[in-house]
Order: C-alpha cells, then structure tokens, then sequence
C-alpha cells in the first residue's frame, strides 16, 4: 500500500496543477456545519495563500464522497484528497509549499499549534454541535439531515450524533460543562494570541497554520450558537480578530463565504 | 416364435399382449349395467345408493350382469380379491352374492394406494361417522403427518468474488394457517448479511398469498469499484390470474455506496452516498415451459414495472423490463430463442462471453451501466453425441450451441424513442460459441462454455 502511494505523488509530482482542480464541500446555506464550514474554509484559504485555482462545487453527498469520511477534499487531475494535512502534502509534491522556508524548529513549532487548533478549537466545535442537547436538537441534526428524505434524516443524523460522541468520550470531553468549554477556548486563544504578537502571520509570511487558525477563527466569529459566547471570548485578542480582518480584506475580497 | 398355451383366467402377466388383451375383455364390462361402474386400469368399483331395499336389489342386478359377460368371454372372476365396503349409517347390511358365493364384506380396503376405512362399524357406528355425516354422505378426515415446524438448513456458496456462509431457520406453519417464517443469515468472507421474511396464504387458495420481507444485504462490485449495503423492507402480494401469476410489491430500500478502494474513477465517487428508494411494481409471469431448467417446449413471458419516488424517498424513475423465452423440440434436440428489454445488464444469465457488468459505458476502468439494454440469443440444446451413459447418467448432459447479442447503453433524454432504438442498434455487441449443460436436479444448471466474442466495443472485457 505504501509502494503504491508514493508512487501515486510521485506521478502527481509530474504533473502540474491541473485547470480545472475542484474543491467539494457541502452546501453552505443549509446544511454545512461549523466544524466543517471550518475546515473548509481552511482549505480554501490554504489554496488562495498557493495562489492556485479551484473550483468551489458544493454537494450534499461530499462527505461520502471523500475517502476519509470527510469534507473538503480536492479533486484535481486523478487525484482525490481529502483534510487540510494530505491536501498540504500533495500540494507540496506539486511543488507549492508555504512552510518549506521555515527552520526545524519552526516547523515543529508550526505542527504544534497546528496540532493545539485541532485539539481545542475543533473538539470545541464538535463538542458544542453534538453533545450539547440544546444545539444539536435545534441546529445540528436538522441541518445534517437535511438534504435526506424521511426517515433517513433522523437516522443517519442520529448515527452521526452517536459516533462523535463516542469519539468525545475518547478524548474526555464529552462530560465537559459549557464553562469548561470556554475555558479551553480561551486559552488556546491566548496561547496564539501571545505566539502570534502584532505580526500578521505566524511565521512572517503565510503558512497552512494561518490557513487553519483563520479558518476555524473566522467561522466561531461569525456563528451565533445559542447559549455559548465564543466570539467574545476571541474578541478579547484584538490581535486575533486584527488577524482573521487582514486575512479576509487579503484573500478573499468578497466575505461571505461562511456562515455557520 | 413363441409356443402357444392355454390361458384360464386373466392374461399372461409380462406379456406384450397384457395391456392389449386387457383393454379388449373390459371394454364392454358395463354393458346393462344399471349401477355406478367405475373403471381404472385393473380396479373396477360398482356401486349404488342402498337407502331402500330396491337399491340393493339392483347392485346383485349388476353383478349378476357382470358375472354373465364374464361367462360370455369364457372368463371367471377372482372372488378372493371381490370384497364388499358399506358406507353410511342406514345401510341394511345384506349379502351379496357373485357366482353363488357370498362376498366378502370389509370395513376397510385398499383401491388404488388409498385405504378406504369405514371403522368398526358394528360397534360404534354413530361415533365414528363422526357429526358432518348425513344419510347419503359421510365426513371424511384426512389424516397427515406434518412437516415439522422448525426446519434449519446451511450452505456454503462461492461466488465471483468472495465465499460465504449461510445459516437459515425456517418456522413452517407458524400460526397453524401455513404460515411461514424464513430467517437467513449469511456471513461471507467480506459481507455479512441478514434476511427475514413472514408468508402468509390466503387460506384455501395456496396461490394468493403475501410476504412481508425485512432485509440487510452488503456487496462488493470489484468491477465497478463498488461497495453497496441494502437494507429494506418489501411486501408482496401473489395471485394468479386466468393462467398468469402477478405480482404486486411495494419495497423501501435505504442504499448505501461507497468506494471500494482510494483508486475509483470519479463517476463512481459521484454516486456515493445514502439514498432511500420506496418503489411500487407490478410483474406478471406466464410459464407454460415443460421444465425450468432445461426446458425443451413452452414459452415463458415476464412483464414487469417498476415506479419509483411517488411514495416516498429521493430516487425517482420508470423501469420497463420484458423477456420472452421460446422453446421447440426437434427430432434431435432442442431450440430455445430469448429476447429481453431491461435495466442493468451483465452476468452469466445474459450475454455470455464477457465479464460480469463488463459491458457498456465505463470511466478509468470501473464499468458504470446504463440505461437501457437489450439481449438475444439463440440456443441449441441437444443430447450428448453418440449417447454415452444413456440412459441415466447422461440424460442430465446437453451439448449446447448458442449465439447471443445485445447492447447496453445509456440514454439521452432529449433524442426522443427513434433516437433511443437506434442507439441500441449502433454498437452491437455479440458473441457465440459451444459447451456443455449439466442439470444438477431440478434446480440448477451449470454450464461450461467455450465463447468467441465477436461484436466488441471499446472497453469491453
């Protein structure tokens, strides 16, 4: 397995960035989900910062559509890659790279708030979407079973529900309370906020972990979730909100790519 | 030349002569009969109805007519084997007597392989006739032995691409109106699979029934890189009519595909994903084949519809699906002539000569199906050359010589039905070849063919 998939980047390395490379993500205005709305916006944002098109296509069926289980994923040439991580990878064996400037220590230190973003942010987002009782009646299911006909939305939103859940527990969140939440929100925010400083990016230019941050950021700040006050918290770091403004007048002219 | 003999009393047994000879003395038998005469083969049954006196008067009347034809062709009855058999409560018990004898009078007799019980009529004989009887009629019970009520069974199978287990149980006569209760379970190498099904006859019309079926069933399409899981619930409704059987069944599928492996082509991929699929259809079936394995005379018509999405779920269409099977006898063999309009098309069944689903449009090697399809084929069934091990072992083996052709190809909407029929005219795909056709009971074939495929299109395998 392993022989065959170095030989598929090596064949994705000798071929350029194809025209007409898509970027499948769910339907924004009804049925996409924070953490996912996150994610995806990462990988767009990540793909602007390599200057290379894509095509946004938006399917109700994306996520059974990915390899992994999850959105986005790109599709470009015969290639399909799913997750911000292996998009990175293949994108590099292309021969686009953001972070290759970067010392060792950099790098390592890049994967470590990369790693801190997916561990707190993310878990948060999934925390609040699944195992609140509140949100995930009112908000979460309804919009995961949406694009399915009766009684496949219950179901499947409801067989979701049950996995992330079991993935919560795994991690010890699951019987978090909604202040321990906060809590772990705001100090990882604090935790970028003090590595970031009054620079604009990370590491002097931008990097996949600005892509990342900016991602999951910019969703939590723009998504009212009934009961929690995640975006005051991040408004506590100007630095931080100063962070998600440069990028988006930066990349993306027109914002209003994400809600919820 | 044989030798001639002398012949008393019935005719030599084994003879050729035998059936000949027989029919010809019993012929006129019931010539001034007045009584019910009933003849089969070598049994011969005279009766009446004996409520008076009269009754019985004319019963001695025929045998006594009967005794006398017997004379006439210089014949004797075997008085051993003539037995009398009373039926009825106000039957007045005389003798009847034959040749001066008086017969034999039995409660119980055996006529062709049925034993006739008329009980111990001399003791109880109201409370063996049971309620039901009247004067002139009797209540007959009938008494079986059941099936017993939980049969299990186990098979193991090896398909195309994986082997499998399957454990069934089966509860037959559940709720003592031959109701059936089927569960299966099979556990493959790859899949593991579920079925239960209830049948219920409408009682006194075996033909009429319904069947309520909960399945879950997973498979893996290498060919098409795909994984499909099904898991469903169906209801049947069977009834015949005239000499056609229909059927109404309405089924609620939630499919679920997903890619086989990281390497399937992008249409594939497209087509993952949860739909839910509650379909109406109706199939109607005349079989008036003389056997459905091999059969060598008879025509076999299916006809059958299927509408989907008007009752529920997210998958909409329109199935139309006919096949037509002839099949003549000839001094040395068998022709049979098929032709089918279906859906999706592959498999051993079909067009033989290529690979299963193998045929059609694909996309970076995975085979995608169509639309629309259509299969022929001509077949030439005959005995084994020179009819080795016949009869007997070799009456199970056809030699076999075929010629099958067919398309499949996908539809375009807007070209209209001329536009549809010469696209399946355009690319036709053949193949013929010869083999041989073992019938393992009577329930399936295996068939061992050589085939040169002829008419082949980009792709194909």
């Amino acid at each position: 397995m392993l022989s065959v998939e170095s030989l598929a980047s090596q064949m994705a390395a000798a071929e350029p960035w194809p025209e007409n490379a898509s970027l499948y993500q769910l339907p924004t205005d009804d049925q996409i989900l924070l953490s996912d709305a996150a994610s995806c916006l990462a990988v767009q944002t990540f793909l602007k910062m390599c200057n290379l098109p894509v095509l946004v296509v938006f399917r109700s069926s994306a996520e059974s559509m990915s390899p992994s289980g999850k959105v986005p994923f790109i599709h470009a040439g015969n290639h399909v890659v799913s997750e911000l991580g292996p998009i990175v990878q293949f994108v590099r064996a292309k021969g686009h790279s953001l972070s290759e400037s970067l010392n060792e220590q950099e790098k390592a230190e890049m994967k470590a708030y990369m790693e801190l973003v997916n561990n707190s942010l993310l878990t948060a987002e999934l925390y609040i979407l699944w195992c609140d009782k509140n949100v995930s009646s009112l908000i979460s299911r309804p919009r995961y079973g949406s694009p399915f006909p009766f009684p496949l939305d219950t179901i499947l939103a409801r067989q979701k529900q049950r996995e992330i859940v079991r993935r919560m527990k795994a991690v010890g969140w699951a019987e978090k309370t909604r202040e321990q939440v906060h809590d772990e929100v705001d100090q990882s925010c604090r935790a970028l906020s003090q590595r970031l400083g009054n620079h604009k990016y990370f590491f002097g230019s931008p990097t996949e972990l600005d892509a990342l941050v900016f991602g999951h950021l910019y969703s939590l700040l723009t998504t009212d979730i009934p009961g929690y006050s995640i975006p005051e918290i991040i408004r506590n770091y100007p630095n931080l909100t100063n962070f998600c403004k440069n990028i988006d007048t930066h990349f993306f002219l027109q914002s209003n790519t994400s809600k919820v | 030349m044989s030798c001639s003999e002398d012949v008393s009393r019935g005719v030599p047994q084994g003879s050729v002569l035998r059936p000949l000879l027989f029919i010809i003395f019993i012929n006129d038998l019931d010539n001034g009969v007045k009584s019910k005469l009933s003849k089969f083969a070598d049994d011969t049954k005279l009766g009446g109805k004996v409520d008076i006196r009269e009754g019985g008067d004319q019963i001695q009347e025929s045998i006594n007519t009967c005794v006398d034809l017997a004379k006439y062709w210089q014949m004797e009855f075997n008085l051993s084997k003539c037995k009398v058999l009373e039926m009825g409560r106000n039957n007045e018990n005389r003798d009847y007597r034959m040749q001066g004898v008086v017969l034999e009078r039995v409660t119980q007799e055996k006529d062709l392989g049925v034993v006739i019980d008329m009980g111990d009529c001399s003791t109880d004989v109201t409370s063996y006739l049971g309620p039901g009887a009247r004067l002139d009629g009797l209540e007959i019970t009938f008494q079986v032995t059941e099936m017993s009520a939980l049969t299990g069974s186990y098979n193991t199978m090896v398909g195309n691409n994986e082997g499998s287990m399957a454990i069934g149980g089966k509860l037959s006569n559940m709720l003592g109106r031959a109701e059936r209760l089927v569960a299966q379970f099979s556990y493959g190498t790859k899949e593991t699979s579920y079925g239960l099904s209830f049948f219920k006859p409408q009682t006194g019309c075996f033909e009429r029934n319904i069947t309520f079926g909960l399945f879950d069933v997973k498979g893996q399409f290498p060919w098409s890189s795909v994984r499909e899981v099904d898991r469903g619930v169906s209801f049947d409704f069977n009834f015949p009519v005239w000499r056609t059987r229909h059927t109404v069944r309405w089924e609620a599928v939630w499919r679920e595909l997903s890619c086989l492996s990281r390497t399937a082509s992008f249409p594939v991929r497209e087509e993952s994903g949860h739909s839910l699929k509650s379909s109406l259809a109706h199939t109607m079936v005349v079989d008036c084949r003389d056997s459905t394995i091999l059969p060598s005379k008879g025509v076999y018509l299916k006809v059958n519809q299927e509408l989907a999405g008007y009752t529920g779920g997210d998958i909409r269409f329109l199935k139309e699906e006919m096949e037509l099977q002839l099949n003549r006898s000839l001094p040395w063999g068998c022709v049979s002539v098929f032709c089918s309009i279906l859906f999706f098309l592959g498999g051993p069944t079909t067009i033989r000569g290529f690979n299963m689903y193998s045929i059609g449009p694909y996309a970076e090697s995975d085979f995608l199906g169509g639309d629309a399809y259509w299969a022929a084929g001509l077949h030439l069934y005959t005995p084994l050359p020179f009819g080795p091990g016949r009869p007997g072992f070799g009456d199970i083996f056809r030699t076999h010589l075929f010629i099958n052709a067919g398309n499949l190809c996908s539809l375009d909407y807007g070209e209209g039905l001329r536009g549809h029929v010469s696209r399946l005219g355009s690319c036709l795909r053949w193949a013929y070849g010869a083999g041989v056709v073992l019938r393992l009971g009577n329930i399936a074939r295996l068939e061992l063919n050589y085939c040169f495929p002829t008419g082949v299109q980009l792709g194909d395998r």
